[in-house]
């Protein structure tokens, strides 16, 4: 395990290294994706649309973020095992690293592009500092789920190939069902149902409450939920990944 | 004569075999079209590969054994067995000292990244007891490798001969209590070839068991002083190099004239 552990650490700078292209202008090159991609929703909501929300910019930073960190993780770890057979079937390392660095990687970036824009959020709004010591909570929260969703799908596509594209279709379709780029009561009541039932809302919701309005109670009933979530999740995982691994070395 | 010599593997009644049904099941749209078609219809395919069949094996200390047979036999199969890639569906294997496992003889992990940072990395994974010599076997394993000024290139530019000269001599640098050897000669170039197999004797001489696996017998009389003939998953034969192969040439006779038949 410690092996295992210093082997997540090693790939994980070489990703970062080998993404980044060992330049400053290779990491501008990552977190510029998640920067415009907000820039344009943003223009397109606000501008075009005009939709009627105070502080909607913040409000779609907050649940745009993690929706990236999600999808990108989704997409990179789906067919991780078989991408790199090689390294599953003759490094005398546990598979489990490759989902794991992967998950890092991505969070690293996560990370970087979220605390540039939140610093600008904090220029515009300097009395809400206090959302610093209560981010934690929902990244570690969203970090556990992103992971265990990683690896739930990872280890099933060694047997069903083409599960890369059927959730990459699925998760498209979810983007619109998330309230992410609209807030959640713009739901008529009768369809509500659909964001209760989505699991990824569940996981975005904290980072929605704590930027919009404050470590209210709402706000931690919220993420025990999302840890609710997460636990659950990383239960799945576990099963998935004991079911699974036997198999991984046969047909990665 | 009782074998007084230190066992390191011991292998009991070992047993593999590899489930058929994932092989043919293998997209989501397979899957729908067919609980479309008839949800219970189709019957459930509970048929196995035998891999390997109640191998029964002691490798002690100073023992060189050659693994043979023709191509899907079961050697390589035996060999991820041991290092503990394949868990088996029944026997046991104990091991008795670190194993180290070699199946592959060109390695790039990071096509971006340079041959010495792909070296590092190799290094972390291979020899994790040599943490602190790390640098010295990095550095030496360039200078073997004769890249010269390709090892600060990135490796997505290299030859597939490249390739295997950083990997293998990155791989052969450090001794292991039971070394695993596939076929570890593949894709090296003539001159390389020579130049490997000094170091790979070198290697061998200081580890405390070997098996080496290779389809040419000049290596394995020159390296082994124990020999395994494997078909099907079985072990047909243990022991003398020379009845060894006698029985891998009879038996591969006698195999081709009722494949002509």
């Amino acid at each position: 395990m410690p092996n295992n552990l210093r082997i997540i650490y090693v790939l994980t700078l070489a990703n970062l290294k080998s993404r980044y292209r060992n330049t400053f202008y290779g990491f501008l090159w990552v977190i510029i994706n998640p920067i415009l991609t907000f820039a344009v929703q943003a223009y397109a909501f606000t501008i075009i649309f005009k939709i009627q929300y105070l502080n909607y910019s913040t409000f779609l930073l907050s649940g745009l973020l993690p929706w990236l960190f999600i999808i990108q993780s989704i997409e990179m770890c789906t067919s991780i095992f078989v991408m790199n057979s090689h390294f599953v079937r003759n490094l005398p390392v546990s598979p489990l690293v490759l989902v794991y660095t992967q998950i890092l990687d991505n969070f690293v970036n996560f990370l970087c592009s979220f605390l540039i824009l939140i610093v600008l959020f904090l220029f515009k709004n300097p009395g809400k500092l206090n959302i610093f010591f209560f981010l934690p909570l929902p990244i570690i929260s969203l970090a556990v789920g992103v992971g265990s969703m990683c690896l739930i799908f990872a280890s099933i596509n060694v047997v069903l190939r083409d599960l890369k594209f059927v959730i990459s279709f699925l998760f498209s379709l979810l983007f619109y069902l998330t309230p992410i780029f609209y807030p959640v009561h713009f739901i008529p009541t009768q369809y509500r149902f659909v964001a209760d039932f989505n699991p990824i809302y569940y996981i975005i919701k904290p980072f929605q409450i704590l930027t919009m309005q404050s470590p209210n109670r709402e706000f931690f009933t919220s993420v025990l939920l999302s840890f609710g979530f997460s636990g659950l999740l990383a239960g799945a995982s576990f099963i998935t990944w004991k079911k699974m691994k036997k198999y991984l070395i046969l047909y990665a | 004569m009782l074998n007084t010599k230190k066992v390191l593997l011991d292998i009991r009644e070992l047993k593999l075999a590899f489930p058929l049904r994932l092989i043919t099941a293998s997209s989501v749209r397979d899957v729908f079209i067919s609980t479309m078609l008839g949800p219970f219809s189709k019957k459930y395919d509970r048929s196995y590969f035998l891999a390997l069949n109640n191998i029964n094996l002691k490798i002690y200390e100073g023992d060189r054994v050659g693994l043979i047979g023709v191509n899907g036999a079961g050697k390589s199969t035996l060999c991820r067995c041991i290092s503990g890639f394949y868990k088996p569906q029944d026997g046991k294997i104990l091991r008795h000292g670190k194993i180290r496992a070699l199946f592959e003889s060109s390695i790039g992990l990071y096509p971006e990244l340079s041959g010495r940072e792909n070296a590092r990395i190799l290094a972390e994974i291979y020899y994790p007891d040599y943490r602190n010599e790390l640098e010295s076997i990095i550095n030496e394993s360039l200078e073997f490798s004769d890249l010269k000024e390709f090892i600060d290139v990135p490796i997505k530019t290299y030859s597939k001969g490249m390739l295997v000269r950083l990997t293998l001599s990155l791989l052969s640098s450090k001794p292991a209590d039971i070394l695993i050897l596939d076929e570890v000669f593949d894709g090296a170039d003539e001159f390389f070839r020579e130049k490997l197999s000094e170091r790979i004797s070198k290697l061998i001489e200081k580890s405390r068991a070997v098996i080496f696996v290779s389809h040419y017998e000049t290596q394995i009389q020159s390296v082994c002083n124990r020999a395994i003939l494997i078909s099907e998953g079985k072990i047909l034969y243990d022991g003398d190099i020379k009845e060894a192969y006698e029985q891998y040439r009879g038996f591969k006779y006698s195999e081709d004239k009722s494949e002509k038949r």
